[in-house]
């Protein structure tokens, strides 16, 4: 369970976010919503220690997160921007060479890249792939991590219908098996998803 | 309360913006003109009232620019250090915008000690340069400010920009010293011949009295320019702060 | 699920580089290449008599060496800047001063030792006596795994800048190396004792490498930031 309080962000002495309070307790998704800039990529690298000039209190699970524990960023996993995939190496290879410590048997890889239908593309270079089918291929990370935190920025963005669906389906699956969502986006995508305003 | 006390306050207020501006305004135009007497009284002591060298005549008196800039640039990169530290390990941003200032303050004092170097070099020595060990780790030591200067400058972001900075000057000041032991080493293998172009430490009082002078005289100088380039980047990094305006304004 | 053991996230961390680099020729052609132009470049401009190219071997192929270290320090961490893969490092709980040392020596085995094999032609160009051989790979061993880490360093502060300004970086700082990797180099030519070098050269390795690394993690954090 994530709690944050007035969170304070800066920036080459100007405010990002100021005095920003949420929680997300398991099994709860939260979108957060802002325009470009006003940020969402900035919260996340923040509670996860990337982002060091801040103020504020971040607990999870009931502990606080300091700049030197771990406690956060060893239970979350981290979709940012960029993908973090290597265009010279096929998407399996991307999944297994990961940098993000993944560890899964064969099965549960090819299983997870039939769930996003890149199965039949596991040996192409990620750098032959459309950016909507590099974006699967992050995606295909989520089921081969046990950690209880997945903070996702931009989840939805580039993908078609289908990989809408495709998402929507995985975060479904993750809450139930109790992991929590932080997302974030320019709108609000679903209802049933809380929401945060950034503005 | 005791004197301890109020020093350690006093180091603390400074490290806050207003405070440091305020005290800067105060002393800047007495440091100003407390400097340039300095330097100009011991320069002329220097460079006229001092006695004439047997050996070298009237080109020695270059010293009293050479070893002055020398002994600052040194002492200047050890304070980029110090304050360095302070600004890595306890984000202390005013750390950081002294680093800034003193940075190319200490790169001049250097270029200073070169050309002061090459100019005392050429009717004691023949030529312009010499591959001298001393010579050789103050070219260096100007590598390593301009290296520093451009690391700072190539960085938009102004915080950022001071700690890349600030982590180079602590990497400079431990490589320093191998560079020169090894600098030293070299020109033993290369030069038989030691040539060293520091006076030799049997120096009449008549001579060194001055040098001290001017020692002094190029601290205070650094100081008053050191005041100046601080104040600068206050207003610069501050402006749009409230209590900046408000002195602006209110003044 | 179990945990990844530190030795396979390193040895993965390493494949993986190693595995790019294997399908992208230039990252281990270009510097080769360029070590080679610029130790052909020497005796072009200053001059190529036999007795000279003796003097000059030393000097040149450390210049050349050091040349292409600094230059090929773009590829070491501005990629993994650029698509996220520096942030997945630092958030991946291990400790940054191993998977610095790892990224660095992967680094060296894709620019750094092609060197190696091409300082073996700068032995014919330079008509080097064949005894020298053995002292001049040990130093280059030595020296470019010292200059990999000084310019992982001078890469890491002036992430996305150019290598130009990192090259300014480590230039005064790679000073020591030049100094000592010449001094052994030279003295295996004229075949006089120089085993005292080689074993300085292996000194500054050991000490360089954890400060070194440490300092370039930190550069990393404050670019990162």
């Amino acid at each position: 369970m994530l709690e944050v309080n007035n969170l304070n962000c800066f920036r080459s002495n100007e405010s990002i976010l100021s005095d920003l309070s949420f929680s997300l307790d398991r099994g709860e998704v939260l979108e957060i919503i802002g325009t470009n800039g006003s940020g969402k990529t900035t919260l996340l690298r923040t509670l996860l220690g990337l982002i060091k000039e801040s103020q504020g209190e971040i607990k999870w699970n009931g502990n606080l997160v300091t700049r030197e524990n771990q406690i956060l960023t060893s239970e979350s996993f981290y979709q940012g921007h960029s993908l973090a995939l290597k265009g010279r190496l096929t998407v399996i290879e991307n999944i297994y060479l990961s940098a993000h410590p993944l560890n899964f048997e064969t099965d549960k890889l090819l299983e997870s890249l039939e769930r996003v239908n890149l199965l039949n593309k596991k040996d192409v270079l990620v750098s032959e792939l459309s950016v909507g089918q590099k974006k699967r291929v992050s995606i295909a990370k989520w089921l081969l991590t046990d950690a209880q935190l997945y903070l996702i920025d931009e989840p939805f963005s580039a993908l078609d219908d289908q990989g809408h669906k495709v998402v929507e389906g995985l975060i479904k699956e993750l809450i139930n098996r109790g992991c929590s969502f932080l997302l974030t986006g320019h709108r609000k995508s679903k209802e049933e998803y809380g929401a945060f305003h950034l503005d | 309360m005791t004197s301890f006390n109020k020093v350690k306050d006093w180091f603390i207020s400074m490290g806050s913006p207003p405070f440091l501006y305020k005290w800067i305004m105060k002393y800047l135009p007495f440091m100003i003109l407390l400097s340039l007497l300095l330097v100009f009284i011991s320069l002329s002591w220097g460079l006229f009232f001092a006695p004439t060298d047997y050996k070298q005549g009237d080109a020695y008196r270059i010293i009293y620019i050479h070893v002055p800039s020398a002994i600052l640039s040194q002492s200047i990169f050890i304070l980029m250090a110090i304050t360095g530290g302070i600004c890595l390990i306890w984000r202390a941003k005013v750390a950081g915008m002294l680093l800034r200032s003193a940075a190319p303050i200490g790169a001049s004092f250097t270029l200073m000690a070169l050309i002061s170097g090459a100019i005392w070099g050429k009717p004691t020595w023949g030529t312009w340069w010499v591959w001298d060990a001393r010579l050789t780790s103050t070219l260096i030591l100007f590598f390593i400010y301009a290296a520093i200067v451009g690391i700072y400058s190539s960085i938009e972001d102004k915080t950022k920009g001071d700690r890349a900075a600030a982590l180079l000057s602590l990497v400079g000041v431990s490589m320093i010293p191998i560079i020169k032991k090894s600098v030293d080493w070299w020109q033993t293998l290369h030069q038989p011949s030691t040539f060293t172009l520091t006076q030799s430490p049997s120096m009449p009082p008549e001579m060194y009295l001055p040098l001290l002078a001017n020692v002094l005289g190029f601290y205070f100088l650094f100081i008053a320019l050191l005041f100046l380039r601080l104040r600068t980047e206050l207003a610069l990094r501050e402006q749009r702060k409230n209590w900046f305006k408000q002195k602006i304004l209110g003044d | 699920m179990n945990k990844l053991s530190l030795t396979s996230i390193l040895f993965r961390l390493l494949q993986k580089d190693l595995l790019i680099a294997y399908r992208k020729t230039s990252s281990y052609l270009t510097p080769l290449i360029f070590f080679l132009v610029v130790l052909t470049f020497f005796p072009l401009a200053i001059g190529s008599d036999s007795s000279f190219l003796n003097r000059i071997a030393p000097g040149t192929l450390w210049i050349a060496a050091l040349l292409s270290s600094l230059l090929a320090v773009e590829s070491l961490f501005n990629e993994d800047f650029n698509d996220g893969t520096l942030d997945q490092l630092f958030i991946s709980n291990q400790p940054i001063f191993l998977l610095i040392i790892v990224k660095v020596f992967s680094h060296w085995m894709i620019t750094g030792s092609p060197i190696l094999l091409a300082s073996m032609i700068g032995v014919i160009f330079f008509d080097l006596p064949t005894s020298s051989i053995f002292t001049l790979l040990v130093s280059l061993i030595l020296g470019t795994l010292i200059l990999s880490f000084l310019s992982a360093f001078g890469g890491a502060l002036s992430l996305g800048k150019g290598a130009i300004l990192s090259a300014i970086i480590v230039l005064p700082f790679s000073i020591p190396v030049l100094l000592l990797g010449t001094a052994a180099t030279n003295a295996a030519i004229q075949e006089i004792e120089h085993s005292s070098y080689l074993f300085f050269l292996g000194a500054m390795l050991f000490i360089v490498m954890p400060f070194i690394s440490i300092a370039t993690a930190e550069a990393l954090r404050i670019n990162s930031d």
